[in-house]
């Protein structure tokens, strides 16, 4: 008999990979409506892997964000600029480098001492003894989470900032400034 | 009475609600029009509604109804946005 | 008298959730197969209404006939039965938007078409 242990496992399985489809298909479209779209469904599937992990205060914050404000906002942004991306790459913003040398500074640290450390790891395991102080003289830092919420936080607010910019600005300007016809 | 034997056949119920939920994010990923995505991701999300109120009856924790609710009313409103999106470009693409 | 109406209530809960989940297995499984948007409408109600809203009824009268949850199992079945009229009443507004949306929009096009009888309507109101 299975029990409901391994129900809920399975579950979060199925989600993982739908999830993992739904990000992949979000960044590699070029019509933006179905992007966002895509990104619903992302959100959707994430709500459910957050019950799952018995954190419902997280579920109840994140769909409202996720999958009620967010695509507004770029849906609306969207009838202002344009529909399809064309081939220009996306900026991004430069702190991804920050998250990506956060998830690997562990390793990088292990890689030079010679000791044994996976990716992401945060405090010491027992036989992983390298790790990210959780302190710093009385100052709680709690390892990775700090740098993690710095970049995130900094990624956010550039990409919101941008939005909001461009909103501020009539339709017919950027529209002529996206399709080349004006310059400054 | 004896609640063992209604518990075991709701749990034996839920593979079947795994199943449909994998089916809807099939056409929500696969379909070949915008309105087709947003009607499966709307049926996907009431479906999880009802999945989430029976698991928190057998996780034996009532505290965990209160996300079905917000859910429910969240997809609803996505659905409202993409209508007004679509119908402001009429005649259009 | 009381364990008797516990056990009616907690029959008809299990019975409703399992008439549930085979109506979402025959919901998801018609919008798969249908060939546009618009006969996919029929498919996605059967999924909605016989596929959560009777479950979450079943589900509130489950809980209130399981005495083991303590004074909570109020809580519960409070909750479910208002998921279930929120669903009740605006899962057809939801779909009737995006439907009417999509028609005037021309996102989704009713290809396998024999009769338009909405065409001719709409272009009477325009010569008007």
């Amino acid at each position: 008999m299975i029990e409901l242990n391994t129900l809920t496992y399975l579950f979060m399985a199925v989600a993982g990979v739908v999830s993992l489809i739904a990000t992949y298909l979000t960044i590699v479209e070029n019509d933006l409506v179905k992007a966002v779209i895509f990104s619903a469904l992302q959100s959707t599937v994430y709500t459910i892997i957050y019950y799952l992990l018995m954190a419902p205060d997280i579920a109840l914050v994140y769909i409202p964000v996720s999958v009620g404000l967010y695509p507004a906002v770029i849906l609306f942004l969207i009838k202002k600029t344009e529909r399809t991306e064309g081939d220009l790459e996306g900026s991004g913003g430069d702190s991804l480098i920050g998250i990506y040398l956060t998830a690997l500074a562990a390793v990088l640290i292990g890689l030079i001492t010679g000791l044994n450390a996976y990716v992401f790891q945060n405090q010491p395991k027992l036989d992983a003894p390298v790790g990210i102080p959780a302190q710093v003289s009385n100052a709680l830092i709690s390892g990775t989470l700090f740098f993690f919420n710095l970049s995130e936080y900094l990624a956010v607010a550039s990409g919101f900032t941008l939005v909001f910019m461009l909103l501020s600005i009539p339709e017919e300007i950027v529209r002529s400034f996206i399709s080349g016809e004006a310059h400054e | 009475m004896n609640p063992e034997p209604y518990l075991t056949v709701i749990f034996w119920a839920m593979p079947i609600y795994l199943t449909a939920f994998t089916l809807y994010s099939v056409r929500a990923v696969k379909g070949p029009t915008i309105p087709d995505s947003v009607l499966a991701i709307d049926s996907m999300s009431y479906d999880l509604a009802a999945f989430i109120t029976i698991l928190s009856i057998l996780f034996r924790s009532p505290i965990l109804i209160a996300v079905a609710i917000v859910l429910a009313l969240w997809v609803f409103a996505l659905d409202i946005y993409v209508a007004k999106y679509l119908e402001s470009r009429e005649m259009g693409e | 008298m009381e364990e008797l109406i516990n056990e009616v209530l907690m029959f008809l809960g299990t019975l409703m959730i399992v008439v549930g989940a085979i109506a979402d297995l025959i919901g998801s499984i018609g919008l798969l197969r249908f060939p546009n948007f618009f006969v996919r409408l029929h498919a996605a109600t059967v999924g909605t209404i016989w596929g959560a809203f009777l479950p979450l009824i079943g589900a509130a009268l489950f809980a209130a006939g399981y005495v083991e949850l303590g004074m909570y199992r109020w809580f519960v079945a409070g909750g479910a039965v208002v998921t279930a009229s929120l669903i009740l009443l605006l899962g057809p507004v939801g779909s009737h938007a995006l439907a009417r949306a999509s028609y005037r929009s021309r996102a989704a096009i009713p290809y396998p078409l024999i009769h338009d009888a909405l065409q001719e309507k709409m272009r009477e109101g325009e010569k008007k």
